[in-house]
């Protein structure tokens, strides 16, 4: 089955920011976002839509509709949240970087002054 | 157009005067369509990724309302209210959040329904809400 672009982006920015921001310990990333909701060792929706905004992904007004898309996606225990294994399924294969694409006009990160 | 002109000389207006007037009624139209309440229709997007999750929240509705001045309030399908200002630039909508993200929607008009694209390629497609909604009736009040 053909790999969505969504995912492949989903992939790429994630590990970019378990890069930058956790030295490339997927282990210590997933600890991190484990911690935001008091999950018991799992991701919920709010750590969820926390990681994903740091990763760049979507933005105010699609962020939650990337983690209904991530959660049906990756949650295979169907229970609301990502485990530890499911994280590592996000991760594993996929290219580690993207090509270069035109932009359509987009998200500007910058807070306004 | 002649009672515009109605007291005034009987005197032809230059070309490029007539074409400056008309250029600027147009954009201001595109302008003052926008203000007032919207009810979302559907939200789409091209990628199967999202299939599943957009055909669960089909029956849920996104408001949206922009006021004269500037600021709009889009209260989403989870009940999360988001506040803040817009402005239209060369036919695309601007939308800003204190302290956050500027997000460029590209909006298109088709009757009374509005089109809004978002960079990661929803699509979200609002209605004009009943005469009985007026401006003051803001989403995030309710």
């Amino acid at each position: 089955m053909p790999v969505e672009a969504e995912e492949d982006e989903l992939k790429i920015k994630i590990r970019q920011l378990v890069k930058e921001k956790f030295d490339g310990d997927y282990r210590k990333g997933f600890e991190h976002y484990e911690k935001v909701d008091g999950e018991d060792s799992k991701i919920g929706s709010s750590a969820l839509e926390q990681l994903l905004a740091d990763a760049n992904v979507g933005n105010w007004l699609t962020r939650s509709l990337w983690v209904e898309g991530v959660l049906k996606a990756f949650d295979k225990e169907k229970d609301g949240a990502i485990s530890w294994d499911e994280f590592e399924s996000i991760l594993e294969d996929g290219p580690q970087t993207k090509p270069e694409q035109a932009k359509e006009p987009g998200v500007d990160s910058s807070p306004e002054p | 157009m002649r009672n515009l002109f109605k007291g005034m000389k009987e005197k032809r207006l230059p070309t490029p005067l007539f074409v400056c007037v008309v250029w600027v009624v147009g954009c201001a139209s595109q302008g003052l369509q926008l203000p007032g309440s919207w009810l979302s229709t559907g939200v789409t997007h091209p990628s199967s990724f999202f299939a599943e999750t957009l055909a669960d929240d089909i029956h849920k509705s996104i408001a949206l309302f922009f006021d004269q001045a500037g600021g709009f309030e889009w209260l989403d399908h989870d009940g999360v209210c988001h506040l803040g200002q817009y402005r239209v630039q060369d036919g695309i909508l601007v939308l800003t959040k204190s302290q956050s993200e500027t997000i460029t929607l590209v909006y298109t008009f088709r009757g009374d329904q509005l089109q809004l694209k978002s960079p990661d390629g929803f699509m979200f497609e609002f209605r004009k809400a009943s005469e009985e909604a007026t401006l003051g009736d803001k989403p995030c009040n309710r």
